[in-house]
C-alpha cells in the first residue's frame, strides 16, 4: 500500500501540532520517524492509522481515502500496548478471530508467529502479567499475525533490553512487502534498520530522504 | 444478646416452617429487585460506556449530575415516583401506585445511576485502549462492543450486584410507592420495618438475616467468577 499525505494539518483549538504540505510513503520500505518531543510524531502515525482524523488535508491509501477496508489492512503498536485480559495465545490470535479465519489455520499461524518472535513458552501465561519487554513482543506478535500492509510502531524499543531489540529489529527487516513507520529516539537505531528517514520539528516536516542521501 | 439468639432461632424457624407468608415476602423481593437491575443493566451499561467513551460539550456537568444521582435518597425517589404514579400524576392513568410494577420503577430509578456510574468509571480508565487496540487489529464497531463487554466483565458485573444490592436492600422509596400491602407489596426491607415499628424485634432481624443471607450468595457468586476469570490465564 502507498500512502500520500496532502496538506495534512492537525489542530487542537488554535494550535497546529501537525502540518504536512506533501508526504509520499512507498510500500515495502521502512521508515524512521525522528524529532524532538513534541515535534509530532505519535500524532503522523495516529492520523495515518485512522485513530485521528486531520482538521484539513486529505490522506490517501492507494488512491482512496480511510475506509473500513483500508483500516483492516494498516496497525499501530504503541509504546505502552494494551494486552487484552487473557492469554498470550489468545492476544496473538484475535485478529485473526476478527477475520473470521478458521480454528486450525489460525492456531498454526499464531504458533508460527509466537515461535518467529521466540515468545512460544508465553502462549498460555495472562498476558497482563508480562514484563515490559514480553509485553512488546506480544503486541508486536498480534500486530504482524494478520500480515498488514502497514506497521505503524510508536517507539516500540523504548525500555527494552538489547536481545528483544535486535529481535524485534531482526523481524521488522524480514517482513517483506509491508511498509513500517517507525518512531525511534536512538539515531544508531535508524540507521541500522530505516531505509528512509523522516524528520520531523515543531510539527512540520524538515526531511523525507533516503538514508545516506 | 438474646434478641440475636432468638432472632436466629427465628429465622430458622422463618424457612424451615415454609410460612407461605414468608416465602411470599421473600420471592417478591427477589422478584421485584431483579427486574429493576436488569432494567437498570439494560439501560445502565450502554450509557455507561457511550458517557465514558465519547468526548462531547457539557459532559463535565452529566458527570456531576451522574455522580449526584448514585446517592439519590430513596424516599425522594419514592414519593416523585408515587406523584408521578398517582391519580393526578402523569401516569396516574395506569393505576399502578401500590404494585409491584411501581416499585421496580422506584428501584430504577435508584440502580441506573448506579450501574451507569460505576460502567462510566470502568470505560473512562480502561475504554480508550481496548478501543483503539480493536480499531488498529481491524475490529469494526461491533467488535469495539463486544471487547469492551469482554474486557471489562468484571466491572460490568460488579455494577450490577451493586446495583441489585442497592434495590435488595432499598426500604424508603418501595414503603412510598408499594405501600407494604400484605400478599401484595410487602417486601422483606418494608417487612422488617413494620415488625420494628411493632417491637417484634426478633422477627424484624430474622428477616434481616434472611436478607445478609442473599447478600452473601450474591457475593460469594461475584467472588467466584472474579476466581474463574483470573484462573482462565
Amino acid at each position: 500500500m502507498n500512502i500520500e499525505l496532502i496538506n495534512v494539518q492537525k489542530c487542537y483549538g488554535d494550535k497546529c501540532v501537525l502540518e504536512i504540505e506533501a508526504l509520499n510513503l512507498d510500500k515495502q520500505q521502512i521508515y524512521g520517524v525522528v524529532g524532538e518531543n513534541g515535534a509530532g510524531k505519535s500524532t503522523l502515525l495516529k492520523l495515518i492509522a485512522g485513530l485521528e482524523a486531520p482538521s484539513s488535508g486529505t490522506i490517501a491509501y492507494d488512491g482512496e481515502s480511510m475506509s473500513s477496508a483500508v483500516i483492516k489492512r494498516i496497525t499501530y503498536v504503541s509504546q505502552t500496548p494494551y494486552l487484552l485480559k487473557r492469554s498470550v495465545f489468545e492476544n496473538v490470535a484475535y485478529p485473526l478471530k476478527i477475520r473470521n479465519m478458521s480454528p486450525e489455520r489460525c492456531n498454526e499461524k499464531v504458533k508460527n508467529m509466537l515461535a518467529m518472535l521466540q515468545i512460544e513458552s508465553l502462549a498460555k501465561r495472562n498476558a497482563q502479567m508480562l514484563s515490559a519487554g514480553e509485553t512488546q513482543k506480544v503486541a508486536l506478535a498480534r500486530a504482524l499475525v494478520f500480515e498488514p500492509d502497514v506497521l505503524l510502531l510508536d517507539e516500540p524499543t523504548a525500555n527494552i533490553d538489547q536481545d528483544t531489540i535486535e529481535l524485534i529489529e531482526s523481524v521488522l527487516r524480514n517482513r517483506h512487502g509491508m511498509m513500517t513507520l517507525h518512531i525511534s529516539h536512538n539515531r544508531d537505531q535508524v540507521e541500522r534498520l530505516c531505509d528512509t528517514v523522516i524528520k520531523l520539528s515543531g510539527g512540520r516536516l524538515v526531511q523525507a530522504a533516503m538514508k545516506g542521501t | 444478646m438474646t434478641y440475636f439468639s432468638d432472632s436466629f432461632k427465628e429465622a430458622i424457624s422463618l424457612l424451615t416452617t415454609f410460612d407461605q407468608e414468608v416465602y411470599g415476602i421473600i420471592l417478591l423481593s427477589l422478584f421485584v429487585s431483579f427486574s429493576s437491575t436488569v432494567i437498570a443493566t439494560v439501560m445502565g451499561i450502554p450509557l455507561g460506556l457511550t458517557l465514558g467513551l465519547r468526548s462531547f460539550r457539557g459532559k463535565g456537568i452529566v458527570t456531576r449530575i451522574l455522580y449526584t444521582m448514585m446517592s439519590l435518597p430513596p424516599v425522594v425517589v419514592g414519593l416523585a415516583v408515587a406523584i408521578i404514579l398517582s391519580r393526578r400524576g402523569a401516569l396516574g392513568s395506569f393505576r399502578l401506585l401500590y404494585t409491584p410494577a411501581a416499585m421496580i420503577i422506584a428501584q430504577t430509578v435508584l440502580v441506573t445511576p448506579i450501574v451507569t456510574g460505576i460502567v462510566f468509571n470502568a470505560a473512562k480508565a480502561h475504554g480508550e485502549g481496548i478501543k483503539r487496540v480493536c480499531r488498529t487489529l481491524g475490529g469494526n464497531a461491533v467488535d469495539v462492543i463486544w471487547l469492551l463487554i469482554a474486557e471489562l466483565r468484571v466491572n460490568l458485573l460488579i455494577a450490577v450486584v451493586t446495583g441489585f444490592g442497592r434495590a435488595v436492600s432499598e426500604v424508603g422509596a418501595v414503603m412510598i410507592v408499594g405501600g407494604n400491602i400484605k400478599y401484595h407489596t410487602r417486601v422483606m426491607t418494608t417487612y422488617i420495618a413494620m415488625n420494628n415499628g411493632m417491637g417484634n424485634y426478633a422477627k424484624a432481624l430474622a428477616m434481616g438475616l434472611v436478607l445478609l443471607g442473599i447478600s452473601f450468595l450474591v457475593n460469594t457468586l461475584l467472588y467466584q467468577f472474579g476466581m474463574e476469570v483470573r484462573d482462565e490465564h
